[in-house]
């Protein structure tokens, strides 16, 4: 069982379980007692009653008034409460109005023992007996023993008692399900900050640097401060790697430099070949570190600072860059590989004769459109189908195209050509990661 | 004109001042970044070439600090990193001009021509003046479509004169930019070059490319064409 959920939603049902379970056997078990208990005392009661209305006359007989009798039941035929007085030898001395045949022999106790049974009744009932035995002194000083024995068929304790139990046991019930709703509801509650954490989480998949902290429970307190060191650890070593690639990458080039300038051509092949190479494998090492690890880039100043570059590089009368973006447009892709784009994308345009350059962003698509000579193909987005492999790029315009294709397609977007309005290159990337808000 | 070479691998630097040189480059060279901002701020140079990755002082802040010393002349990064991220630094430190590493000496050479075109105002690599061509590519000098067989000397001044046109320029100034810190300077050789300028592209006095003002120096006489 993996989910926590259905773990603490398992658990809280098997504590529940056992604990209204147990709730309802002691509560069951415990009015069960008393309601014997009762029985036990209104019958012992009866018996006390009956010696108070017995009388032995002067003959040594036992008389029982019926009429100081503490039950008028006795007096009733099949109430279903019945007493009797049996004497020495089994000897019936007495009995009530109500007494049925049916009722089974009483046994011999000890003098002045209660006795609690229950007895079957011949015709299948069950009904409750309690009996005493005790010997009365009679004034000649002669000894009566005899026992008195009350026996109750009366049914209605017992459909009580189920009455009880069945109400119980619902009451229980529906106390569990109301329980259990409102410990669903505390464990949803409870666990939503892990939820939280989890789509936090899921967000760094998407560039975000760290987990917000605002609002969360101490108890997991430590563990997005352990994500979040982690996260950085992760992001620092990254940065490392990719540092560690460059300086290599960059420490080779000026002895390539210097082969390619011995003016021995079978030497200059082979830098050449090696500077194909590094230029390669550092291309495929940038697309393939992910924007995962990206902070958000404003987007605008990137675009000022290359248009000032190209400015510079491009010292031409009249070249204006016209940025239809809001200041606070950010992106969440690697700074570099947005400068890389733009700065690929703005020089094609100022080498194929562009004097003016108009930026804008629309439902995620950035547009930079163009009044140069545009592309030479009809079909241009051919320029961005390129393989991965620099060493089959020729010179020129295609490079960068194809390296800004590249690039965007890391990012999880893609790249349009066309023509402009004035006749120039149409480019369209679609970044789907703009991320609106403060700088 | 007169380079400076700023660039802390020996064999890269010496690569870059001979190629230099065979162009006609009067040469200041330095391995470290201070010497090179010494260099920067100190001598005459026409354009500075500066590797970004130097002991002492990183190129970048050898421009910044030129720069802000009112240094104005053309300055061309090399750098390795070849990044937009990077060029853009560059650019903003104040650099006019970047080259990444490796290159090949034609392309630094050409770009040497454009950035030096550009401070004179010139869009194309031919500077053109009636019937003077120069064409800094080739490294070849026409009048009339005909071809002039110069020196090297002699096309240094007339390229730093038309690259000049119209300014009076001392002796001591063409001095400083045709020969560098370790050549023997003489002012008779100087005017020399000059008389063999004239004659050779003068040789019937009509065309009197180079006017001499007394005590003040020479300035190159002819007018730029329109459509230069």
């Amino acid at each position: 069982m993996n989910s926590l959920s259905a773990r603490l939603i398992a658990g809280s049902l098997l504590v529940l379980t056992v604990f209204v379970g147990l709730t309802g056997l002691a509560v069951s078990y415990s009015v069960h007692q008393r309601a014997e208990q009762a029985a036990e005392d209104r019958l012992q009661g009866l018996i006390f009653g009956i010696l108070g209305a017995t009388e032995v006359n002067a003959d040594g007989e036992l008389l029982v008034r019926m009429g100081e009798l503490p039950e008028r039941t006795f007096a009733l035929d099949s109430a279903g409460l019945y007493a009797e007085i049996v004497g020495d030898r089994g000897k019936r001395l007495w009995q009530s109005r109500s007494i049925i045949d049916s009722v089974p022999t009483v046994q011999q106790t000890e003098v002045g023992q209660w006795r609690r049974e229950l007895v079957e009744l011949s015709n299948g009932d069950r009904a409750k007996r309690m009996q005493l035995q005790t010997v009365w002194e009679l004034d000649n000083g002669a000894e009566l023993p005899f026992i008195v024995h009350v026996v109750d068929a009366r049914t209605d304790d017992a459909r009580a008692l189920a009455r009880f139990t069945r109400s119980l046991w619902a009451a229980l019930l529906a106390a569990s399900a109301v329980l259990l709703a409102l410990q669903v509801g505390v464990l949803r509650a409870a666990l939503g900050p892990l939820r939280r954490l989890g789509r936090d989480i899921d967000a760094m998949s998407t560039g975000d640097r760290t987990v917000a902290t605002d609002g969360v429970p101490i108890e997991l307190s430590p563990l997005v401060g352990s994500i979040n060191a982690l996260h950085e650890r992760e992001r620092q070593r990254h940065e490392s790697y990719r540092h560690l690639l460059n300086d290599l990458a960059h420490n080779l080039k000026t002895p390539l430099a210097i082969l390619g300038n011995l003016n021995d051509k079978r030497v200059d092949a082979q830098a050449s070949s090696m500077q194909r190479s590094i230029d390669r494998y550092l291309q495929r090492a940038a697309i393939e570190t992910t924007t995962t690890l990206s902070a958000p880039v404003a987007l605008l100043p990137v675009l000022e600072r290359v248009a000032e570059s190209m400015r510079k590089l491009y010292v031409r009368d009249g070249l204006r860059f016209e940025h239809r973006v809001p200041a606070d447009v950010m992106l969440r892709v690697p700074e570099a590989d947005l400068y890389e784009v733009i700065g690929n994308l703005y020089d094609n345009a100022c080498k194929y004769g562009a004097s003016e350059i108009i930026v804008w962003l629309e439902d995620g698509t950035l547009h930079i459109d163009d009044n140069g000579r545009g592309f030479d193909t009809t079909q241009p987005d051919a320029l961005l189908r390129r393989g991965m492999r620099a060493d089959t790029r020729t010179d020129g315009e295609g490079i960068g195209l194809a390296s800004v294709s590249d690039l965007v397609s890391a990012w999880g977007g893609s790249v349009s050509l066309g023509k402009s309005d004035s006749g120039g290159a149409s480019c369209a990337l679609i970044i789907g990661n703009v991320v609106p808000g403060k700088p | 004109m007169r380079a400076l070479v700023v660039e802390d691998e020996a064999v890269l630097r010496e690569q870059i001042v001979t190629s230099l040189r065979a162009e006609g480059f009067a040469i200041d060279e330095s391995g470290d970044g201070r010497e090179g901002l010494y260099m920067a701020t100190e001598m005459p140079i026409d354009i500075a070439i500066v590797d970004i990755g130097l002991p002492e002082l990183d190129g970048l802040e050898l421009v910044r600090q030129a720069r802000t010393a009112g240094i104005t002349v053309p300055m061309l990064l090399l750098t390795a990193r070849d990044t937009w991220q990077d060029k853009v630094e560059g650019l903003e430190a104040g650099a006019d001009d970047y080259l990444a590493k490796p290159f090949h000496m034609p392309e630094l050479l050409a770009r040497l021509r454009a950035l030096l075109r550009r401070t004179g105002g010139w869009a194309e690599a031919t500077l053109r003046f009636g019937r003077l061509e120069i064409d800094t590519r080739a490294q070849s000098v026409s009048v009339d479509g005909k071809v002039i067989n110069l020196t090297a000397y002699e096309y240094r001044l007339l390229v730093y004169l038309a690259t000049h046109g119209g300014e009076v320029i001392s002796k001591a100034t063409l001095l400083d930019h045709l020969y560098d810190e370790s050549e023997v300077r003489d002012p008779n050789v100087l005017e020399v070059f000059i008389r063999r300028l004239r004659q050779k592209l003068d040789p019937d006095k009509t065309l009197e490319p180079i006017e001499t003002l007394r005590s003040r120096g020479y300035r190159l006489a002819l007018d730029r064409s329109s459509n230069s």
